[in-house]
């Protein structure tokens, strides 16, 4: 019986770290998340596909210009 | 149950619009020119990257960091003036120092010009590691203060200001040599490139600071409670950077043969921006070696392109300029995928 008692104690404690843990390692992946230099961005992923399709058509447009000013000497 | 993957297009072709852009440029301009593709322009084109990819190698660390270095560039310039006032050669009679009278060796201006790099990347490394400064505002103080250095030591010729050039004929066979293949020239430039993108490379993935500095970029509190100590590896390496950017300044200098006061100009962005091509992502704690020495070469591609293209070379900062834009938004993208 003492040893059934003991037993779950130890269970008990085990499961208390195991929670410690967990906590410590939410809060230290929560860190993580904030200190680089996208951590502060509320951009959707909507705007940023947007200004990749504007960088496309900008530099396309301006490959273009810049041949037909090439050419135009 | 019936579960079918499609292949979502849209998705593909966000992700690798860079590498389409470079795709498309080189198929209009093997359209426009079919000479473009030859083992010729392949050869110049590694040439000029080479000392970028170099340069590239050491800003990679500090990007894997979470931090950037905006002097590396102007760091490049001063030590590249180092480095050239002293292999001019000793019957140039403008020169900086007449008193050098006999051509002194190669290894002496090698290594002031890395203890240049070393001193700004210090700078950087205590503003950023100790006085936890944002690495843009330290190295963007540090740029200013390389920059008046490099014109202050141009400026204290005896001359004026002038270009720092007729160098040594050693100098400049030992950078610009090549070894003559038959169908190629491969230039000694690509074989240092190489060799330092080797060393990186075991420094990266075969050392304690390399595991460590990944382990710092990925989680800071995660390293630092696991025991790292993160200011030391912050300065470890910073100073490797230092290093590399000596080696890519006294190169550099050989390959254009003259510094002046624009030296070194830009190529910070070329840098960075051919770090984030590669895949080093602002997020920390994500880069490979082959990834950045593959980023700088399609940059260089690129440029290469616009350039035979004969594209105004003012319209090409401002394609520069839309790219590196690009290459971040793709960075963006794949951390708000994650997130």
């Amino acid at each position: 019986m003492a040893e059934t008692d003991e037993l779950q104690e130890r269970l008990a404690a085990l499961e208390a770290r195991e929670e410690e843990l967990a906590r410590r390692e939410k809060a230290l992946n929560a860190k993580a998340l904030h200190h680089n230099l996208y951590a502060n961005l509320t951009v959707s992923e909507r705007t940023v596909n947007m200004v990749i399709v504007a960088c496309i058509a900008g530099i396309a447009a301006l490959v273009a210009l810049g041949m037909y000013l090439g050419r135009q000497g | 149950m019936n579960e079918t993957k499609t292949f979502d297009w849209k998705e593909w072709l966000l992700s690798y619009s860079l590498y389409i852009i470079l795709g498309l440029l080189i198929v209009l301009v093997v359209v426009v020119d079919d000479t473009f593709l030859s083992w010729g322009n392949f050869s110049n084109i590694m040439s000029q990257a080479s000392t970028r990819g170099i340069l590239a190698l050491g800003v990679a660390g500090m990007i894997v960091y979470t931090g950037t270095d905006l002097s590396a560039g102007r760091i490049l310039g001063a030590s590249a003036a180092v480095s050239a006032s002293l292999l001019q050669s000793v019957t140039y009679g403008a020169r900086m120092y007449p008193s050098i009278t006999e051509p002194i060796p190669m290894i002496v201006p090698l290594i002031l010009s890395i203890l240049v790099g070393m001193f700004f990347t210090t700078i950087n490394a205590f503003g950023f590691a100790v006085l936890k400064m944002h690495p843009f505002i330290i190295s963007l103080g540090t740029q200013l203060i390389a920059y008046g250095a490099l014109c202050l030591y141009i400026d204290s010729q005896a001359g004026g200001a002038q270009p720092l050039a007729n160098l040594d004929a050693r100098y400049i066979s030992f950078v610009n040599g090549y070894f003559d293949l038959g169908f190629t020239k491969l230039p000694y430039l690509v074989i240092y490139l190489a060799i330092c993108a080797v060393v990186m490379w075991v420094i990266w993935n075969k050392t304690v600071l390399g595991k460590n500095m990944f382990a710092i970029g990925g989680n800071p509190e995660a390293a630092a409670v696991s025991g790292v100590n993160v200011t030391r590896n912050i300065f470890g390496v910073y100073l490797i950077a230092g290093v590399l950017y000596g080696i890519a300044a006294f190169l550099e200098a050989g390959r254009v043969q003259s510094v002046t006061t624009n030296t070194g100009l830009n190529y910070d962005l070329d840098a960075i921006s051919g770090c984030v091509i590669g895949g080093v992502s602002f997020t920390g704690g994500v880069g490979t070696i082959p990834g950045v020495i593959l980023g700088v070469v399609i940059l260089q591609t690129i440029n290469y392109s616009l350039y035979y293209l004969g594209i105004n070379a003012y319209l090409q900062y401002i394609i520069k300029g839309l790219i590196i834009i690009m290459a971040v938004a793709i960075d963006v993208r794949k951390y708000i995928k994650k997130k």
